[in-house]
């Protein structure tokens, strides 16, 4: 079957019949709702509204070692750590789940990146559809909507007493399969406050951007003087892009010494002024105005290019969290208006 | 899966300093551990690979041998930073890495028949080399071949005595030339711009390859221009700071184009379109 | 201090032959949000705002990459930048001049005595997921919140910045214009430091680490703070490296007490590293305890007096030599 309803007290039971070696489900940090693995699924914290950093991480980590090294004489051994264990994610949501389906065209292609691809291979996403979308929230503005379901393998939708699951992929199905005797059949009335509650929550989103010929526009007014007081309060930090779903820019650097280290990747940002730095000194971005333009068309006019998909899933972390207010919206709302 | 990101352990051979001072170049002449990955590396002229020391860091770096030069990879490299400094301190029978080749190549096939013009400056002449070897080693498939290469001073000419050894023989015009005028040099003295139209190269059937300062490469693209060279007949290599090689970090980008995989060689027809992008 | 004032002062001092910009505070794009501005013309000055949301200390734009519109030949003449201060933000200025890390005669100074600002984290807590772009102003001893119309007060200091709470100079210590009446300041005794100093040793370690354990290595700190501004930063060089790459507990904690101690005696409590921290770490807790550290030491207090030697740059004979082996 394609869709199931599950009782809400029997979440925690349906969160156990998928017997994941790793569950990561959002749980309260100190204030804030963060994705993190727990060894007991009764710790899900459910309350959402709060939480801020995105689950990009379970595929694609902060701080990643690439491989380890040890030099014995002439004896070298390189020990790559692109293993990944079986994982499940769930309450994951949808911007964030599409913001997988975007990435994962990056990693693969002609070379094809193990460490995310791996752990992309072994991991299972469980959304849960979103029922009060914030002041930050604008994803149908980029293709998206509280209910998506692209990238997802399951999805939950909170329609009162029960969760209406959708089955989306045969992986998805699989892992349903398992928890078979926690669910019933939707019926007809439950299939329609499903449509209710999708509707509802779409209704919430306050705010939109339109996009608009957005394509066109950008490489044609690459040297308007509008980029330096676009970025003229910018401060160069690396907070929209750590906290982006779909930002996946990294560094790569050696660490211990030449008989035994580990080489590895960690995010970096191309905010920050030393990224493209070249070693003599000369730097082709060395302002903050080329730095957000490169920003913004990346998002919006090189990766579709290249790879299919708008950068930029609507979740609104970037703009809720810049500590100066640089606004994507506003950007874009500015760059339709400018004459070439 | 292939893991991409795993390099190769080579082994230096050779070494031939090339200039001296603060920032000396080095050619290092690099044989795989592994004869089986020399056999498949299948590197194409233009291309480049990182060239790395474990617990230091990588560098792209271009290769300076053509693939007709077999069983070795070269590389001319300038102690500038971590890793370039690291490997200037190695001596021959020291290991290094090697992950590559990446990056697009010359496309010497299609310039079978044309006459070769390559115009360099300092280290630009590097990634120059191996098309001229290519051209040395396959000369009847090309009509000619003409070498314009300045630098500061004469001792900071790369290759300077296999230039010589060429000028010598009858296989290549090679005009070279020094900013300043010093004792013992009978060459041409100035810019290399300046020089390129001193020569006057004929557009005819041509293909013009040039690197080296990005201010120079300007100067003569547009002096190749005026003398009637069209852009489909110019070439050149961007550099960018790169960090994966393999168009995932970020960091190489010029607009579209990652410079490690759409690039380093870029004709001028495409050049153009890029936005300025690059300083 | 009245609105109109503020632009009055901000169109006389654009319509100066020898300014280049004024950076000011304007209305934030969406909600309870205030953005910094870079100003050019005496026209753009309608748009200047001062509210209890005005958090951002300006003062940090001055050691920017070239803010605002480029000089564009050597006889134009516009090389000042002026900018909008409160009582905290001008100290950065002050102890830039101390520290000659700017020329008095190259800014403009507008001064804003400020009753205090808004801890925007509470204040969002109060007034959640607002997109209508709101205001909020001081009326006697509340905040008034007015957002689509509709006004709520709330009393003062549930919602008033903590460094407000502790406010020395609410009048800004050094100014061109000022504009707004002056106003009396508070006390500051170290509370909040005695309170963490009460800690023991390990306790503290603990502590400190669960704070560090959610550091993202964003840099914002460090790009807000006003004196924080070497464009070689010892921190992000690899040679030496000081500090890993790799981003875990201990590389964070090395990087925020180096930190702390490089801006030791220069630091002027403006607090905005805490309050743009998108992790909510209370560094301003490092910070002050280090100045605490100083006043005691050396009678010292950053940002009073530009012409007041920095402490740590100077020596004389009376200074203890305990710490010399």
């Amino acid at each position: 079957m394609d869709t199931a309803i599950l009782k809400k007290e029997k979440l925690i039971a349906f969160l156990k019949s998928l017997n994941a070696a790793r569950l990561i489900a959002p749980v309260a940090k100190k204030g804030k709702t963060s994705f993190e693995v727990i060894a007991d699924p009764g710790a899900v914290t459910l309350d959402l509204n709060d939480y801020s950093a995105s689950p990009k991480k379970v595929v694609f980590p902060q701080t990643e070692t690439l491989f380890a090294f040890k030099r014995q004489k002439d004896n070298l051994t390189v020990a790559p750590a692109d293993q990944a264990d079986a994982t499940v994610v769930f309450g994951i949501r949808p911007c964030d789940a599409r913001s997988f389906a975007i990435l994962d065209r990056l990693f693969d292609g002609d070379f094809k990146d193990p460490y995310y691809l791996n752990k992309r291979e072994q991991t299972l996403l469980i959304g849960l559809a979103c029922t009060e979308p914030t002041n930050r929230c604008f994803c149908p503005s980029l293709g998206g909507s509280p209910a998506s379901e692209e990238g997802l393998d399951m999805l939950f939708t909170d329609i009162g007493d029960e969760y209406y699951i959708s089955l989306l992929t045969e992986r998805g199905k699989k892992a349903h399969a398992q928890a078979a005797a926690l669910v019933t059949e939707p019926t007809t009335e439950q299939r329609a406050k499903k449509d209710q509650a999708d509707k509802k929550s779409l209704a919430k989103i306050r705010r939109q951007v339109s996009l608009d010929g957005i394509h066109e526009k950008l490489p044609r007014i690459f040297e308007s003087d509008a980029w330096m007081e676009l970025a003229n309060k910018c401060l160069g930090c690396g907070i929209c892009t750590y906290y982006c779903p779909t930002c996946h820019c990294f560094d790569i650097q050696d660490e211990g010494d030449v008989t035994e280290g580990r080489r590895i990747r960690v995010w970096d940002s191309c905010m920050f002024e030393e990224f493209t730095r070249h070693t003599s000194g000369a730097n082709p971005r060395h302002t903050r105005a080329e730095r957000l333009r490169n920003r913004v068309l990346h998002k919006f006019s090189y990766y579709p290019n290249n790879l299919g998909y708008i950068a930029c899933v609507g979740c609104g972390r970037c703009i809720e969290q810049c500590p100066v207010n640089v606004d994507i919206i506003e950007i874009l709302d500015r760059v339709r208006e400018l004459n070439e | 899966m292939n893991n991409p990101y795993i390099p190769h352990r080579a082994v230096i051979k050779e070494i031939r300093p090339e200039t001296a001072g603060e920032r000396p170049i080095n050619t290092y002449t690099i044989v795989f551990k592994d004869e089986k990955t020399g056999e498949v590396f299948n590197n194409r002229p233009g291309q480049c690979a990182m060239v790395g020391v474990l617990g230091v860091g990588e560098s792209m770096i271009s290769i300076c041998s053509s693939p007709t030069q077999k069983g070795y990879l070269q590389f001319s490299i300038m102690k500038m930073g971590k890793v370039t400094s690291a490997i200037h301190e190695l001596e021959a029978g020291d290991e290094v890495t090697i992950r590559g080749p990446y990056g697009n190549s010359f496309p010497v096939d299609e310039w079978r028949g044309k006459k070769i013009l390559t115009i360099g400056g300092g280290i630009g002449q590097a990634p120059l080399r191996p098309i001229i070897n290519f051209v040395r080693d396959n000369r009847k498939d090309y009509q000619s071949l003409q070498l314009i290469y300045g630098a500061r001073t004469s001792g900071d000419l790369v290759f300077l005595q296999e230039l010589r050894d060429m000028q010598s023989g009858n296989g290549a015009k090679v005009n070279l030339s020094i900013d300043r005028a010093e004792d013992g040099w009978d060459g041409f003295v100035g810019f290399v711009p300046a020089y390129l139209m001193e020569l006057k190269p004929s557009p005819e059937n041509t293909v013009a390859i040039t690197c080296g300062p990005p201010i120079m490469i300007r100067f003569v693209i547009e002096n190749l221009l005026t003398l009637g060279f069209k852009e489909e007949q110019i070439y050149t290599t961007l550099e960018n700071r790169m960090k994966c090689g393999i168009g995932k970090c970020g960091k190489c980008n010029v607009g579209n184009l990652y410079v490690c995989k759409d690039g380093p060689v870029f004709c001028y027809s495409v050049l153009k379109t890029l936005p300025p992008d690059m300083e | 201090m009245a609105a109109e004032r503020l632009k009055d002062i901000a169109r006389k001092v654009l319509s100066r032959d020898d300014v280049k910009c004024l950076i000011g505070y304007r209305r934030g794009s969406y909600g309870l949000r205030v953005s910094p501005c870079v100003l050019t013309s005496p026209d753009d000055a309608e748009q200047l705002e001062f509210s209890p949301l005005c958090l951002h200390n300006l003062a940090s734009y001055l050691t920017q990459e070239n803010i605002g519109p480029l000089v564009k030949t050597t006889e134009d003449k516009r090389t000042k930048i002026a900018l909008m201060v409160k009582g905290c933000d001008s100290k950065a200025i002050n102890h830039l001049i101390a520290e000659r890390g700017i020329e008095r005669d190259s800014v403009i100074i507008i001064g804003i005595p400020c009753p205090g600002v808004v801890n925007i984290k509470k204040l969002e807590e109060r007034f959640p997921n607002v997109v209508e772009k709101g205001t909020v102003a001081i009326n006697g001893n509340a905040f008034a919140i007015t957002v689509a119309g509709n006004t709520v007060e709330v009393p003062l200091d549930e919602l008033l910045a903590e460094k407000c709470k502790r406010c020395k100079h609410p009048t800004p210590l050094v100014y061109d214009e000022l504009a707004g009446d002056p106003l009396a300041g508070r006390e500051d005794t170290f509370d909040d430091v005695k309170e963490a100093e009460a800690l023991g040793l390990e306790e503290r370690f603990q502590k400190w680490q669960e704070h560090f354990e959610r550091c993202i290595r964003c840099y914002a700190c460090k790009n807000t703070c006003p004196l924080c501004y070497c464009s070689d930063c010892a921190l992000d060089r690899l040679r030496p490296q000081l500090i890993r790459r790799s981003v875990t507990t201990r590389e964070n904690l090395l990087f925020h007490v180096i930190r702390a101690f490089h801006l030791a005696g220069r630091c002027i409590d403006c607090g905005e590293c805490e309050r743009v921290c998108p992790q909510g770490i209370p560094l301003m807790e490092l910070n002050r305890k280090l100045a605490k550290e100083v006043k005691e030491l050396f009678g010292y207090e950053p940002g009073l007096d530009p012409e007041a030697k920095p402490v740590l740059a100077v020596f004389t004979p009376e200074d203890s030599n305990e710490e010399i082996l």
